[in-house]
């Protein structure tokens, strides 16, 4: 699976990068929207990981840039988010904005490679 | 009290105060000017009486003085056998010629008259020697012992040839000799030849009933009174005054009463003594408390013995004729009741346009939901205004603290959550040997040290943020329906690892097949808080009891321990945030204080009860119920 990670958090891709260096999954890490929706453009990826959290220009732009450009469709996004809202909303937000699922933060990095076991199946 | 009652008293009070005191002050007015005018009524009439006294006199004393210059006194006195004395018969019957018949009937004729000017029957004498001896009685024969009685003061008649022809004598009551009655008289010398001898004194004798018949009186109380205190005349009392009713001889005192009779008081006898010094003529008033009421007393001293003429009326009956002052009085009482209507209406009217805004304020301030404050939207043209303003201002600022706070904690709870992803992370990747490959024990131990911790501080997080939100009325729940029995036996064996450390017997008591609408989280976060208290209170190998019964309208969930159990007077507070039976438990399970309040906050979200039934040392059971009509409950909240 080709996977792009979102992530302002150097800490959080660090991890990431650790987790999925042993795995069989091509993986790329940008720390902003802007720069991960030039990439999403030029090239194809199977999975976005996107925070929902960042300065400037957060997931949620860069999910209604996608949508405007109809690229939401094109890979499966998931939204790692810290907020506590209920599951229903986070439900409803996905749906709006026409990403694929969520995860909540802390992450649980088991539970995250189960997950992209379970993706990759699909 | 109500600020309206409060203005209605208080004004109410003002007015009436004040309009008495305007009405006090007039009446008064009124009625000084009123008893002014009616002293000199009083007065006027005792001048009016004194008048007619005087008249009585002096026509009597006239007549009288004109009668003895009339020519028929001369012939008679000049008649030779008369001189020497009356000629009685052997019976002692007078004896008269046929001249002194005739000058005798001609006098008698006269004297008639002179006594039908004065309507009395009382007797005339013609004394011829003035020594009361020997007197020619024209009409009435009497005993002339006894012309007067005891001399009563200085204008008594002492029968004198002294006395100068033409002059008249008024003489002190006594007793006619005549007609045994009370009267006084008015006596004249005779004068019958050139070189002015005094053959005789022609006397005249008038009732004193006569006064009586001047002196009365329809209103109030009028009176003669003598310098030695007798009431000559008196309108309040009957004399008798029938031919006969007194003796010759009889004194005063058993005739006439006392001046004590009309008031015995020291003031009274004030007054008296001043009205004996008053000159003859003079007149004056005064008034004296009689009966617990005023008396006005006019009075003038008569030329006439010193007598003293009196005229009292007590204040109630000198202004009850005063039909004007009545009317006043009840104009007043109908002009005071009417501005009291009046004013009263008008305070009404202006205490709830001052109360009506208070009203409108404290009804906003009572609608308000402290969670959302509204601006009060209310224009008024007073001091009302600025509390709004305040207020307004106050809520504008409470709102904006609140929305600072959210915000506040937000921030605060999401910035302390970024940095536990990395932490979390990483010990969960260190502790994969397919990453980091085979850690040391002591390596392990120190991962799993700095889980731990960080997992608990995860839960804090989360506890505040909860708390916060409970408080703000913010939780939202995620309503759908679960089967309550399959949750139960996962969440029963979900928790079955806390058991083991302290080999707790945990048991679950669901019945089957029991469904709820419910926001399954949060019930799971519930349960798990209690399982987790009850954990840290059993003992070793002690008992764990969960739950949950269909209740018709709700479902009963319970979490049961054997463990030490709570003070009665610890449970009141159990529920209330960071409220722990004791302190050191919180180091057993590491709970933030605020997992009850969670519990209490949750369970009161789905409109459901929480409550702890708990024996010391034999443990305690935590009962909450969800209605199963909660969700319709919360859409209509919403």
């Amino acid at each position: 699976m080709k996977i792009l990670g979102i992530d302002d958090n150097a800490d959080i891709t660090d991890l990431l990068d650790t987790v999925l260096n042993g795995s069989s999954h091509q993986y790329s890490f940008v720390d902003n929207g802007k720069d991960g929706i030039n990439l999403i453009r030029q090239n194809k990826y199977d999975l976005v990981l996107l925070d929902l959290a960042m300065p400037e220009f957060s997931g949620l732009d860069v999910l209604d840039e996608l949508k405007k450009e109809n690229l939401t469709k094109k890979q499966k996004i998931v939204i790692f988010t810290a907020s506590s809202i209920v599951n229903s909303e986070i439900e409803s937000m996905v749906k709006e904005k026409g990403a694929y699922s969520y995860l909540r933060k802390p992450i649980d990095v088991d539970q995250l490679l189960k997950y992209l076991d379970e993706i990759n199946e699909d | 009290m109500k600020i309206n009652v409060k203005l209605i008293v208080l004004f109410s009070a003002i007015m009436v105060a004040v309009t008495a005191t305007l009405g006090f002050l007039a009446f008064n007015t009124v009625e000084a000017s009123v008893i002014d005018s009616e002293l000199l009524d009083m007065q006027n009439i005792v001048h009016d009486k004194s008048n007619q006294i005087e008249t009585l006199h002096s026509r009597a004393s006239e007549d009288i003085v004109f009668a003895a210059q009339n020519p028929k006194f001369s012939d008679y006195f000049d008649l030779s056998d008369t001189k020497s004395g009356n000629i009685y018969n052997d019976d002692g019957v007078i004896q008269f010629t046929s001249e002194q018949r005739k000058l005798k009937s001609d006098l008698e004729d006269w004297i008639y008259h002179f006594q039908n000017k004065f309507t009395v029957d009382e007797t005339c004498y013609i004394d011829r020697t003035g020594q009361q001896q020997g007197a020619l009685i024209l009409k009435a024969p009497v005993p002339d012992e006894h012309l007067s009685s005891t001399k009563k003061s200085e204008d008594y008649f002492e029968p004198s040839f002294e006395k100068d022809p033409g002059e008249s004598y008024v003489q002190y009551p006594y007793v006619s000799p005549a007609t045994k009655r009370w009267v006084f008289a008015y006596t004249t010398p005779i004068v019958t030849s050139s070189d002015g001898q005094k053959s005789g004194f022609y006397h005249f004798e008038m009732p004193i009933y006569v006064f009586q018949d001047v002196i009365k009186s329809d209103v109030g109380r009028m009176f003669v009174i003598d310098p030695e205190g007798f009431l000559i005349a008196d309108s309040n009392y009957n004399y008798s005054n029938k031919p006969g009713s007194g003796y010759m001889g009889q004194p005063h005192e058993e005739y006439f009463p006392s001046i004590d009779s009309i008031s015995d008081s020291e003031d009274f006898a004030g007054i008296v003594s001043g009205m004996n010094s008053l000159e003859k003529g003079q007149s004056k008033w005064a008034t004296y408390d009689k009966n617990g009421e005023k008396y006005f007393v006019a009075y003038k001293k008569l030329p006439t013995f010193n007598w003293i003429i009196g005229y009292e009326v007590p204040r109630s009956q000198l202004l009850a004729g005063e039909n004007d002052l009545f009317a006043l009085q009840i104009n007043l009482i109908l002009l005071t009741s009417l501005m009291s209507a009046g004013g009263l209406v008008a305070i009404i009217m202006v205490s709830s346009r001052i109360t009506h805004p208070i009203k409108i304020l404290a009804d906003s301030c009572k609608k308000q939901d402290v969670h959302n404050l509204k601006e009060i939207d209310l224009v008024t043209d007073d001091e009302i205004n600025d509390v709004t303003k305040a207020l307004n201002n106050m809520i504008k600022q409470v709102n904006e603290i609140g929305q600072m706070k959210e915000e506040f904690s937000s921030m605060v709870t999401h910035e302390l959550k970024t940095p536990l992803t990395p932490i979390l992370g990483w010990c969960q990747t260190l502790k994969n040997p397919k990453i980091m490959g085979e850690l040391s024990e002591k390596q392990r131990n120190a991962i799993e040290k700095i889980q731990t911790n960080a997992k608990r501080l995860q839960q804090l997080i989360g506890d505040i943020l909860d708390a916060e939100k409970l408080d703000m009325q913010k939780m939202k729940f995620d309503f759908q329906e679960i089967n309550v029995t399959d949750f139960m036996n996962y969440l029963h064996k979900n928790l079955q690892r806390l058991m083991d450390a302290k080999e707790i017997k945990y048991i679950n008591d669901t019945e089957p097949n029991l469904k709820l609408i419910t926001d399954k989280n949060r019930l799971e976060q519930v349960l798990t808080n209690l399982v987790l208290n009850a954990v840290d209170f059993v003992p070793n190998k002690g008992l764990i009891n969960i739950g949950a019964q269909d209740k018709g309208d709700s479902v009963l969930f319970f979490v049961k321990d054997n463990g030490v159990g709570i003070d009665k007077d610890k449970i009141s507070n159990l529920f209330s945030k960071f409220y722990q039976v004791e302190t050191s438990m919180t180091r057993s399970h590491g709970g933030t204080g605020l997992g009850l309040a969670i519990c209490k906050g949750i369970i009161d979200g789905f409109h459901g009860k929480i409550w702890v039934e708990s024996i010391v040392n034999k443990g305690s059971t935590f009962y909450f119920t969800i209605p199963k009509d909660s969700i319709r409950n919360n859409t209509e909240k919403n």
